[in-house]
């Protein structure tokens, strides 16, 4: 198969895989519920047969793990052109932790806003996003430029910082919420509920095509930040504008799920050997392979050692943390 | 870079601090510090209880009150456990960075404490009735082996920076760290998920207390006993060799030193990161860049910061414990930063 139709091919295929894994997972949990009901209660949400199970808690996790996936993913790939740096990844450069330590906050002391917590929620994990990557960025400037290694190094720290402030700050709340912080670090999808979806909803819809618009600038990108001037691009304002979109996309996701690592790191690597660097194929994909891996790593914690869960960032971790070491290794 | 001598701090040089009468004088401080804090953390608490209900505990122990018998039997073996691991801590990264020349040595970022972290979980699976001493040397091996995989997996063919090692650690860290989590959710191993990220002292039992200071002590005798060499090796490999120092003996007893040290104090109080790299600049600070001074003012200072953070761990939300690790790194980070960023003279 030659590379035009692997790129064209592609997208169906990995969409189907979701489908086919979205039908598997639905069925995978303590209460296993028939085929023929699922399809009834899909088709007839109103009707009494419907499966409170199956729509209140299975269905909105489930898609909740496609949704994140796709954006965690999404912000990996667009960080990775924008660092030049291959490793990159939402959850490396300590921007998880940044978002998943505002919303701790917003928790905490503003209790009052959590009847509108769907609309805040996403706001904060913003900001602390966006003040993990300004810390990051001062840290990694040197001499005017960005060093890759360094924004890797700052990372490392600016995560380790923020986790431990969210435990040092947890433990302040109750037991409860002590092991929510603690899930929160391991990565677990909490939001069982359509309001993290519907919260989540319109930032994906407005960031994504956003970002599908700059695929151009993504790939001049590529060829080095002296070649992208000459070709007319206005280099440090593009990056600025991508990089906060790159940022708002994780924290989007990480307000209604657990830090989940690695994701944004796999996925465009799995997919730019499926289909090469062109972001116009490279960005698609990625986004599907994200969802279709999240899905799967949150359905595997959840079903392999039944009744207990395993945070989905866990199961992650385990399988793709080989993967960086092996691209650490290749890459210098 | 490996192998290459820090960089001598000329402007500390020959302050009062390095004169012998100095350097005893910040010893007998350090050590009247650390007393006091040990202190402080035994007779006080979420119970209650002060100076004068210990003295009596302790010198007319007839019939201890309940007060007391919580200082006998839960805050001394906690005081004693955030001494001996804080310094083992301090220790492990002293030496670490004195025998691989990598100023940013630690062994929560080389993923030591994963490692080891990851071993105690399998064995506490696999052998749940197994004795604490070999829970403590799965540690040891479990340390072990992270090593191996991240200076396997971190040098590079060409050039071995210190970067790359740190990134490599974290990655093997994620991923023990992954490993252990899941196995203790799974198998209902009685520890809280931080335990493994972020340490903690409740619950340490004098059994257990009663193997790790032996190991610690014997492991930091061996350490101190290699001070002198760790110095010369500071001058370089080449230089080192001229002086007559066998390096691959040095480089071996300090990285089993190492291990025990770290194996030990993770499978006691869980992961505590950045103090064996904070620690042991600072102490580089105040004594000058001569390891037989370094070690003892590490070891002194590891076990003043964790027996002062296990205090504020209990203090600042009181009824709860704040994991230590935690308030170790929210110092630590901005250290690590810092250590990182200079940039004129930075380290790496």
């Amino acid at each position: 198969m030659n590379k035009r139709t692997r790129q064209r091919l592609l997208p169906g295929l990995i969409l189907s895989v979701t489908c086919a894994a979205i039908m598997f997972s639905v069925n995978c949990g303590y209460l296993k519920i028939p085929y023929e009901n699922i399809l009834e209660s899909l088709i007839h949400p109103n009707s009494p047969e419907a499966s409170v199970v199956l729509l209140q808690i299975r269905m909105p996790r489930i898609i909740l793990a496609v949704l994140c996936g796709m954006g965690l993913a999404l912000s990996g790939c667009t960080l990775q052109a924008v660092t030049e740096n291959p490793l990159a990844d939402p959850g490396i450069l300590g921007i998880n932790a940044g978002a998943g330590f505002s919303v701790m906050l917003f928790l905490t002391f503003f209790p009052s806003l959590h009847i509108s917590s769907m609309i805040y929620q996403p706001l904060f994990a913003l900001a602390g996003g966006l003040l993990a990557a300004v810390l990051l960025y001062g840290f990694s400037k040197r001499n005017g430029k960005i060093r890759p290694d360094y924004l890797l190094l700052g990372g490392i720290g600016v995560s380790a910082g923020f986790s431990s402030l969210m435990l040092i700050l947890a433990a302040d709340m109750d037991s409860s919420s002590y092991q929510l912080v603690a899930r929160w670090l391991a990565g677990n999808i909490w939001g069982s509920s359509w309001h993290q979806i519907h919260a989540l909803i319109p930032y994906l819809l407005i960031l994504i095509p956003l970002l599908l618009t700059r695929v151009n600038i993504l790939d001049i990108l590529l060829l080095g930040e002296e070649t992208s001037l000459a070709l007319g691009v206005r280099v440090e304002k593009e990056r600025r504008i991508l990089l906060i979109v790159a940022v708002a996309l994780a924290a989007s996701c990480i307000s209604v799920s657990g830090g989940i690592g690695f994701v944004g790191l796999v996925a465009p690597h799995v997919s730019r050997r499926l289909v090469g660097p062109r972001h116009s194929y490279l960005l698609p994909v990625s986004m599907l392979i994200g969802g279709l891996f999240l899905l799967l790593a949150d359905t595997m914690g959840r079903s392999l050692f039944q009744p207990i869960e395993i945070p989905a960032g866990i199961m992650i971790s385990i399988f793709a943390a080989p993967y960086f070491l092996h691209l650490l290794r290749k890459q210098i | 870079m490996m192998n290459k001598p820090f960089k001598e701090r000329t402007f500390l040089k020959n302050t009062a601090i390095h004169t012998k009468v100095g350097y005893t004088f910040l010893i007998l401080l350090m050590i009247v510090i650390l007393m006091l804090f040990a202190l402080l953390s035994v007779s006080t608490g979420v119970a209650g209880g002060n100076l004068r209900i210990l003295i009596q505990t302790l010198f007319l122990q007839h019939n201890p009150s309940e007060i007391g018998r919580v200082m006998l039997e839960m805050r001394m073996p906690r005081a004693l456990a955030a001494c001996f691991t804080g310094a083992a801590f301090a220790l492990a990264g002293a030496i670490m960075q004195g025998v691989t020349g990598n100023p940013l040595a630690d062994a929560g970022l080389l993923g030591i404490n994963a490692g080891a972290g990851f071993f105690v979980a399998v064995t506490t699976v696999l052998f749940p009735s197994i004795p604490i001493f070999g829970t403590m040397f799965s540690a040891f091996l479990g340390a072990a082996a992270a090593v191996l995989m991240v200076y396997g997996l971190g040098m590079g063919k060409q050039k071995s920076g210190t970067i790359r090692l740190i990134l490599a650690g974290s990655a093997v860290s994620a991923l023990l760290t992954a490993l252990s989590q899941g196995i203790s959710l799974t198998f209902g191993i009685s520890k809280n998920l931080s335990f493994w990220t972020a340490g903690s002292m409740s619950g340490i039992t004098w059994t257990q207390i009663k193997i790790t200071i032996p190991c610690i002590m014997g492991a930091a005798l061996i350490g101190f006993f290699l001070s002198g060499k760790l110095s010369i090796l500071a001058l370089g490999e080449e230089s080192a060799a001229g002086l007559g120092i066998n390096i691959r003996a040095v480089h071996l007893t300090g990285i089993v030193v190492v291990l025990v040290l770290a194996g030990v104090s993770v499978s006691t109080v869980g992961g505590i990161s950045f103090l064996g790299l904070i620690v042991p600049h600072s102490a580089r600070l105040l004594v000058g860049s001569d390891y037989r001074k370094i070690l003892p003012a590490s070891a002194l200072l590891g076990a003043i910061l964790l027996v002062a953070a296990d205090i504020a761990a209990r203090t600042i939300h009181a009824p709860f414990d704040t994991p230590v690790g935690a308030l170790v790194s929210a110092i630590g980070v901005p250290v690590f930063l810092a250590l990182t960023y200079q940039k004129k003279g930075a380290i790496i």
